[in-house]
């Protein structure tokens, strides 16, 4: 954040490859989607569950920092 | 003119039993799923909107929008498996529910909307408050079915806004168990073998699960769920989770720590 980002996300728990890749995949897509940036990690999460094996695995650590109700948009040009 | 008549009505039952069939794989189509929806979330002022079709290996889902979440409706059973509320978060009056008082509200839920609830074997696998950082916390309990030592697919989960006292998300997964439940893999072999997957480390931590899995679309597997932890190299976590089929030993998945 001291480094002038907006949000900062990050996990508290131990991830491993695949359910590390099953948040990702979920999250990014759901805020292209037009999910906030915390509606997208919790959604992205619960998707993760019903992945086998069954469960969170640390993907339910999530922690985020600053503006958590944001949506993320594309840098375009013009004024906005 | 018996045996004729003996043959037309099993023509007739045969018949029955092929719509019965038809039916029962069919899917239940988008305007009936939009209607459980609308029973489940009991909100008429809510303005539900079909999203798209998911395909897991647990299931095929209906997903729907309705402006407070999202809905996901199993494509033949019609049972909704999965939903989120947005406006949980927002407090309404500080109730600040202790621990206890939260496992109430989860457990009485999980009794209103998942079927049968209390009368199978539901343990309760998990419960913890995890801190989301500035998007606030929840309070999480998950149930699991337990049938002679091996987790089930039929799982119950419910998260919980502390201060609102409101639910975050729920999932309910309902399956007919159609596997064997006697692994001829004993936890012993089983851990050996994950060792192997992680030949350099030193060993700290380790936990085993029986858990039936769908490894693939519509498969129920016997598994055992590993999750080895090392000593950590140059502050990286070592080990990671391995899944072995508890019939063959075959290794169906290897995840390190990241």
């Amino acid at each position: 954040m001291d480094k002038g980002a907006d949000i900062c996300i990050g996990f508290d728990g131990e991830i491993e490859v695949e359910n590390g890749k099953c948040w990702s995949e979920g999250f990014w897509d759901r805020v292209r989607n037009g999910e906030t940036v915390s509606d997208a990690a919790r959604n992205a999460k619960d998707g993760c569950f019903s992945q086998w094996p069954t469960g969170y695995h640390g993907v339910d650590t999530y922690e985020i920092s600053g503006s958590y109700n944001s949506y993320l948009t594309p840098a375009r040009y013009g004024v906005y | 003119m018996k045996k004729e008549f003996i043959i037309a009505i099993m023509c007739i039952f045969v018949t029955i039993l092929a719509v019965y069939a038809v039916i029962a794989t069919a899917p239940i189509g988008v305007d009936i799923a939009k209607e459980k929806v609308q029973e489940f979330v009991n909100d008429p002022s809510v303005n539900i909107q079909y999203q798209n079709t998911e395909c897991l290996n647990l299931g095929d889902y209906y997903t729907f929008s309705t402006g407070n979440g999202q809905v996901y409706v199993n494509m033949y059973t019609g049972v909704i498996e999965r939903s989120s509320f947005i406006d949980a978060r927002k407090s309404s009056g500080e109730i600040r529910l202790d621990y206890a008082g939260a496992e109430m509200v989860a457990r009485e839920y999980a009794e209103e909307k998942y079927c049968g609830f209390a009368d199978m074997n539901m343990q309760l696998i998990k419960s913890d408050s995890e801190n989301h950082g500035d998007a606030g916390s929840e309070n999480s309990f998950i149930w699991r079915e337990n049938i002679e030592g091996v987790l089930t697919p039929n799982t119950v989960v419910v998260n919980i806004h502390p201060a609102s006292g409101r639910i975050v998300s729920y999932i309910g997964i309902q399956r007919e168990i159609n596997c064997v439940l006697e692994p001829e893999l004993s936890e012993e072999d089983a851990l050996k073998i994950a060792e192997k997957q992680f030949p350099d480390i030193r060993v700290t931590e380790t936990t085993a699960e029986l858990s039936i899995e769908y490894t693939k679309p519509d498969v129920q597997s016997l598994t055992w769920v590993i999750t080895m932890k090392g000593k950590p190299e140059d502050h990286v976590l070592q080990g990671g989770l391995v899944v072995i089929d508890a019939l063959t030993g075959e290794v169906l998945m290897t995840s390190p720590y990241l």
